[in-house]
């Protein structure tokens, strides 16, 4: 990351945990399960950005995946149900898992950093969803690939891509994806808004 | 009312220094419903608790405490099979350790948790390897009474199903060929998960492995030599192995050394260094044994992994370097647990103590020292022991008895080189250099003699001779592992032959292989002498063709 981009995202945290401070504090004076919810759910997402953050940052340019086999199945569903319990958590956007058949049983990965990409884009298509967040996967030919679509105005109706306001999602994503030999990409999507995608070997 | 849950049967044990991690481990772990959960400060405290077998689970820091890391606590949990096999490891590391942990590990543990976690990361992670363990627990229960072919059936149907564990299955049959001496099916097993997946570590690594194997050294560590060079395989401990076994196979010790040399300082964990120094000492390379063997007492003094035999070979590098007092300055501290009775290890101070004596002129008390040395140590056998005792006798002036106990060791076991590099240093180092072509030779070619004398007497149908003959030498030489080899084959053939399931000759031949298992682990001689066995039991089974 460039030091433009960190002193950014430093920032961006900074005022992510002054919001934090502010649910605390309020909660402190009328404490209900409710507020204390939306505050651990803000904490939540604080600490998740805040990981992304050191991955990039601590990787130097040259992230390094450990591979493993792991079920690319397994790994949508549980980005999807993270996102049900935390980022979507109160609000009126679904999120859908859709498994193609050819979507292979195991492929080589790092689930941790592949789980970041998939929880960063998300994470960016839930800023512009209107009702329905798609996460899918299929291969073909000793890769597979996986996106995520979302039903908003789409790239051309002004979607700020890359990714959020100062980019660490889109730094992470790229980063992960050339760990594993593999490209990212992002363009218009089916459900008419925009389609993140990742193209990885097995 | 305790509330059912998938994991409320579940003990865990979490391992961890620090007071709030402890605390928020605990409360995660509970939160999934665990339904037992016990707390360890330190690696003693884990051992203890983990001796009593009831865990199903540990969560262990990595930076454990001062002595011992969290992986050097795992690798001796594994070692010593401390770990019962149902029992699950996971790794709790710090986001700016992990890629050194993960890359670098010998033995793997079932997972690895990045700080801060979350039961959410626990969970996932836990549903996994519980998964894996009930899809494998067929394989694992064969190989638990060593049924190496009902494992490899079991693995096998896994592999069918094609499904999400497939790669793993796969990864293992690779393994289960080469246990059972299969190596070309298993190099078969490699090329076709390298023709998919050409990056493939462990594919690699299993090609090298099944190389050596067929005794194909130059190919084999071709491959390694590719692995270690690769950015994703350049902390692969066992690709080094297999370069500096394939080097010392071709009788290069010397490009060993510097290959395990590389491999320390890549990953310069205890067990790094000690093979490094192993093989410093051996080549004679005082310098380098010195420094390494001092690095190792230093980083494990007060620790779990701390052991006698480090000291006792740094004492007699310092001796041999003409350090004698700080050798005997070194062996007046108290010596941390070793693998023999206290008895042997205190003989082999004594010898280590009279070559120093002996090397500050103090002719008294070094004469006083083999006298008790000798006391303890009746059988030669082809180790460290025996031939510091014999260095001992050497420079006390006992000559014929130092060389006598040199000739032993080496026709202890005649074919093993590491210990004719052993004996010859021993013999420069106390000035018999010009002894020691005619000692090794003459010491092995008894031994040669005695082996050649059976398989002629085998030969000319005289196998019941053959087989006795083999046997005395064995008597004399019990940890021979050429003899060892030479009479589990004779008593194969003789079985083979006589078409008959001879009970007592089938128990002698596993009594030879269990011990040649433990004299030589890993040993692809043996794994070979192991299939054989295992061809010609069912060989014997079969219904004698009409």
């Amino acid at each position: 990351m460039s030091p433009e981009a960190t002193a950014l995202v430093v920032h961006d945290l900074k005022n992510e945990l002054g919001a934090l401070e502010a649910s605390l504090a309020r909660l402190a004076c009328a404490p209900t399960p409710t507020a204390a919810e939306e505050a651990h759910r803000q904490c939540g997402l604080l600490r998740q950005r805040l990981v992304w953050f050191l991955t990039v940052h601590g990787a130097d340019g040259r992230l390094q995946a450990h591979l493993d086999d792991e079920s690319p199945h397994e790994l949508l569903d549980s980005v999807a149900q993270r996102a049900r319990s935390g980022l979507l958590a109160g609000r009126d956007i679904g999120i859908a898992v859709q498994a193609s058949a050819s979507l292979p049983a195991v492929a080589m990965f790092d689930r941790r950093l592949l789980s970041f990409a998939l929880d960063a884009a998300v994470h960016n298509a839930a800023g512009f969803a209107r009702q329905r967040i798609v996460l899918a996967g299929q291969g073909s030919d000793g890769t597979f690939s996986l996106t995520v679509d979302d039903d908003g105005p789409g790239l051309l109706a002004g979607h700020p891509a890359p990714q959020d306001s100062t980019g660490l999602g889109s730094w992470l994503c790229r980063a992960v994806a050339q760990a594993h030999r593999g490209t990212m990409s992002l363009g218009a999507g089916p459900l008419g808004g925009a389609r993140f995608e990742m193209r990885l070997p097995t | 009312m305790a509330i059912e849950t998938p994991y409320s049967k579940l003990c865990a044990l979490i391992v961890d220094d620090m007071a709030v991690q402890q605390t928020t481990l605990r409360g995660q772990l509970t939160m999934l419903g665990i339904g037992k959960v016990e707390q360890a400060t330190t690696a003693e405290d884990a051992i203890r608790m983990l001796r009593t077998g009831r865990h199903n689970l540990v969560l262990c820091d990595y930076n454990l405490e001062h002595t011992t890391d969290g992986q050097q606590l795992f690798e001796h949990l594994r070692e010593s099979n401390l770990l019962s096999p149902d029992c699950l490891f996971f790794m709790v590391t710090a986001e700016n350790n992990y890629a050194a942990v993960a890359s670098a590990s010998e033995h793997k543990p079932d997972a690895y948790l990045l700080k801060p976690i979350t039961a959410a990361d626990v969970g996932e992670r836990l549903k996994s390897a519980l998964e894996r363990r009930r899809v494998f627990q067929a394989v694992s229960a064969a190989l638990a009474r060593q049924d190496l072919a009902a494992a490899l059936q079991a693995n096998d149907e896994v592999l069918a199903r094609r499904d999400r564990w497939a790669l793993h299955a796969l990864q293992q049959k690779g393994q289960l060929l080469l246990q059972m001496g299969r190596h070309e099916e298993a190099k078969g097993v490699y090329q076709a998960a390298l023709a998919q997946r050409p990056q493939l570590i462990w594919a690699q690594l299993g090609l090298a492995r099944s190389l050596k194997a067929a005794g194909l050294f130059e190919e084999a560590k071709h491959i390694a030599r590719d692995i270690v060079e690769s950015q994703d395989g350049q902390r692969t401990m066992a690709a080094y192995d297999v370069l500096a076994e394939s080097l010392e196979a071709q009788g290069d010790t010397g490009a060993a050394q510097w290959v395990l040399r590389d491999a320390a300082t890549m990953v310069p964990s205890v067990k790094r260094q000690r093979l490094l120094a192993d093989c410093a000492f051996r080549n004679g390379d005082v310098d380098t044994a010195l420094e390494v063997l001092g690095k190792v007492t230093r980083a494990t003094r007060g620790s779990i992994v701390a052991q006698a035999q480090d000291t006792l070979s740094l004492a007699q590098a310092l001796v041999d370097a003409g350090r004698p007092a700080e050798g005997l300055s070194l062996l007046d501290q108290p010596l941390a647990r070793g693998s023999g009775p206290a008895a042997q290890q205190e003989s082999v101070v004594m010898a280590l103590k009279a070559q120093a004596y002996a090397r500050l002129g103090d002719r008294d008390r070094a004469v006083q020292a083999v006298g008790r040395a000798r006391e303890v140590l009746r059988n030669a056998k082809a180790d460290f022991a025996t031939v510091a005792l014999a260095k001992a006798e050497l420079v006390t002036g006992n000559e014929s008895d130092g060389l006598r106990l040199l000739a032993a060791a080496v026709s202890s076991d005649h074919e093993n080189p590491r210990v004719r590099q052993l004996v010859r240093m021993a013999l420069r180092d106390t000035g018999h250099e010009d002894k020691m072509d005619h000692l090794v030779e003459a010491a092995a070619a008894t031994l040669t003699g005695r082996v050649a004398d059976a398989k002629a007497m085998f030969r000319n149908s005289r196998i019941d001779e053959a087989l006795s003959a083999i046997e005395s030498a064995l008597k004399d030489y019990p940890e021979n592992t050429g003899v060892l080899l030479q009479a589990a084959q004779m008593n194969c053939l003789s079985l083979r032959l006589k078409k008959q399931a001879n009970a007592a000759v089938v128990d002698r031949v596993r009594l030879y292989l269990a011990r040649l298992d433990k004299l030589m682990p890993g040993s692809d001689r043996v794994t070979q002498m192991q299939r054989y066995f295992r061809e010609t039991l069912s060989a014997l089974a079969e219904p004698a063709a009409a």
